[in-house]
């Protein structure tokens, strides 16, 4: 007779902590970067900042915002970033992350720090290695562990094709609220770089869950974007783009923008002085 | 669970840089004004970048120092043995020297005729060099003035380059100016043609002022070393330099370029190479300006190189007119004309292409003749007649650095 309580009561703790989970892994996947990275960084003594902005324009999915779980649908990503090539080969960039959820204000959730460093010169070797490697610091309130990521960058040039791959892993530190582990990824792109001024390419992202796990493709986030380069007042770039869901794991629709402008604050010579 | 790192940490450690960056990057404009040097007084002296880059191994740099220490030899023989009066110092990212040597015959830019000896003149010479790697700098304006004690200008005039069978160098033939203490004012433009390697590029951006005091010609010793600079041991340091080049050419294109040949032609030694398509530093009206589109797109996916020897001592020939044209299974894709390039440990003449893809084609290049003097009676022969020669089956691969 009080078995049956019992069932529900652990299937309803079982349904709770599936729950969690899925809310734990559509707001990891909220806070992915869609952008593909290549071997080319800032040079020593460049400054690059940037501003992103991922508006996730139609999705039934659901993340924890500062406690609350909120509907993706309409929120925005900001993101405040500045590059620094500390030489040729190390680069350094801070981030400080931002998002307004639907009906809210905004509200300043994170900062990243990230080192990279490329290999070699270029197509010293067929994949121009580099890699990179990122400490996420979010806010005690916001929901999401200390993360730290490692990238491997390979790209190669197929005539005025570029391809770009980036897979990575990710560690995800334990909270009371959240599972910590080590999750994977993989990113791609493929730019035609013919001309200068606008390079239209398509980009892929993808999240697997927690390494050794083995889920249906059907429940992993991936999704693909049209996307474009656009090059104007000699230094500044605009990379723009729209991403499909290809699951019903990632956002049907997510719009991205990334404004850059890299110039050479500290150049060699001056240095030097 | 305690983060390791919490976040008004992280914004407390950005202020902290940025505050550090403001104190530690300082005005590049700070120093302004002569200061005294060895040999004067002259413009601050500061050595150019020579590091590893994305341009230059330090093996490579170290071919470059090869370079600029054998051309350092050849000044101090000239030094030592063929001049009357001369003087060096460190003045902005230059090491500058002056020898005052006897007039000799010389031929004419493009010409084989010969100008004979002015036994009434002297030759200014005035040698800059790399101050990193000591390499002798092309493509510069020169201007010198000789004043006297009293202030008042002796003689005064632009300083072209000109070939020497032993040390090229800016000068002329000025009238003997016996006596002294003479002051030597030296002024350097600063020079416009394109600089590789984003690192290294970063040069020569800013004009340059040098003061020899104290400058005396003693009367009588000019003709006493006439003819000095034609000897044998001259040729051979001469050579020594063109040896060291060589050794960069052969660098390049072994090790660097993805293919390369090398033509004796006539009187000329003529490298054509190819790299891919890389950036370079720009002067934009008074400041250097480093172009970074050719690495960010395919529109130019090749970089096609030339450098030009003179053949009787293996030295490089700056200042020419170099033009080249690609061909594909005798097709012509294009001719473009290829400036002078700085670069860290081989200079050449070269612009970035495109191509339509990767694969072999021959490249003929034009080149006229020096447009400058060559002094001394061993060059009679000498690079008196524009070359047109065809490296065939170079393999191109496309890409950008």
């Amino acid at each position: 007779m009080s078995g049956a309580p019992r069932t529900h009561r652990r299937n309803a703790c079982r349904a709770g902590v599936l729950l969690a989970l899925a809310i734990v892994l559509a707001s990891t996947a909220h806070a992915q970067e869609f952008s593909v990275y290549e071997w080319e960084q800032p040079y020593e003594g460049w400054l690059e900042p940037a501003y992103w902005t991922t508006w996730f324009a139609n999705s039934d999915r659901a993340w924890q915002h500062f406690g609350d779980s909120v509907r993706m649908q309409g929120a925005v990503r900001h993101t405040a970033e500045v590059g620094y090539g500390i030489t040729d080969n190390l680069a350094t960039e801070l981030y400080l992350d931002g998002e307004t959820a639907p009906g809210e204000g905004f509200h300043l959730i994170q900062t990243k720090g990230v080192l990279r460093y490329h290999f070699f010169q270029r197509y010293v070797r067929y994949f121009n290695p580099a890699i990179y490697v990122e400490y996420y610091v979010p806010r005690k309130r916001y929901q999401a562990a200390q993360r730290v990521e490692a990238r491997l960058i390979l790209d190669h040039d197929f005539n005025d094709v570029r391809l770009a791959l980036n897979p990575s892993i990710e560690r995800r530190m334990s909270t009371d609220s959240v599972r910590g582990g080590v999750f994977g990824a993989f990113s791609g792109s493929m730019y035609w770089r013919r001309h200068y001024a606008v390079q239209p390419g398509v980009e892929y992202y993808t999240e697997f869950e927690q390494l050794g796990a083995s889920p249906r493709a059907g429940a992993l986030d991936q999704r693909i974007f049209a996307a474009a380069n656009i090059r104007f007042a000699e230094r500044f770039v605009w990379n723009i783009g729209v991403g499909y869901g290809l699951t019903n794991a990632a956002d049907r629709v997510t719009v991205k923008s990334i404004f850059s402008y890299e110039f050479p604050t500290a150049s060699p010579a001056n240095v030097r002085r | 669970m305690r983060y390791p790192v919490r976040l008004p940490s992280v914004l407390w450690c950005i202020s902290v840089c940025i505050v550090a960056g403001c104190v530690v990057i300082r005005n590049p404009n700070f120093q302004t004004g002569l200061h005294p040097t060895e040999g004067g007084r002259g413009t601050a002296p500061m050595a150019p970048s020579w590091t590893e880059s994305e341009e230059a191994t330090a093996s490579q740099l170290r071919m470059a120092r090869d370079i600029g220490m054998a051309v350092g030899a050849e000044l101090a023989w000239v030094r030592t043995n063929a001049a009357v009066s001369s003087g060096a110092m460190h003045a902005g990212e230059y090491d500058l020297a002056y020898v005052i040597t006897p007039a000799t015959a010389w031929y004419a830019a493009g010409s084989g005729d010969l100008h004979p000896r002015d036994a009434a003149a002297m030759h200014l010479g005035v040698v800059v060099r790399d101050g990193a790697d000591g390499r002798t700098v092309p493509g510069l304006r020169v201007r010198a003035a000789l004043v006297d004690g009293a202030g008042r200008t002796v003689a005064a005039g632009a300083l072209p380059f000109g070939w020497h069978p032993i040390l090229n160098r800016y000068g002329d033939d000025w009238p003997i100016a016996a006596g002294g203490p003479y002051t030597l004012r030296v002024v350097i433009g600063a020079p416009r043609f394109r600089r590789h390697d984003p690192t290294n590029g970063d040069r020569f951006a800013d004009s340059t002022v040098a003061e020899f005091t104290g400058v005396t010609i003693a009367p009588g010793g000019l003709a006493a070393l006439a003819g000095r600079e034609g000897s044998p041991e001259a040729l051979r340091l001469a050579r020594a330099e063109g040896a060291a080049l060589g050794r960069s050419m052969y660098e390049m294109i072994g090790s660097e370029a993805v293919n390369g040949q090398v033509m004796r032609y006539g009187d000329y030694l003529v490298i054509a190479g190819v790299e891919f398509s890389e950036g370079y530093w720009t002067m934009r009206g008074s400041s250097l300006h480093y172009d970074v589109s050719f690495e960010q797109s395919a529109a130019r996916n090749a970089h096609v190189e030339v450098a030009a020897l003179d053949a009787l001592t293996g030295r490089f020939l700056p200042d020419l007119n170099v033009r080249a044209t690609l061909l594909r299974d005798g097709r012509e894709i294009g001719t473009m004309a290829q400036p002078f390039m700085w670069h860290p440990w081989l200079y050449h003449y070269g612009e970035n292409w495109r191509v339509p893809h990767s694969g072999y084609y021959d490249i003929r290049v034009h080149l006229d003749a020096p447009p400058y003097r060559r002094y001394g009676p061993i060059t009679a022969s000498l690079m008196t007649q524009p070359i047109d020669t065809v490296f065939r089956g170079v393999k191109i691969v496309t890409g950008e650095k």
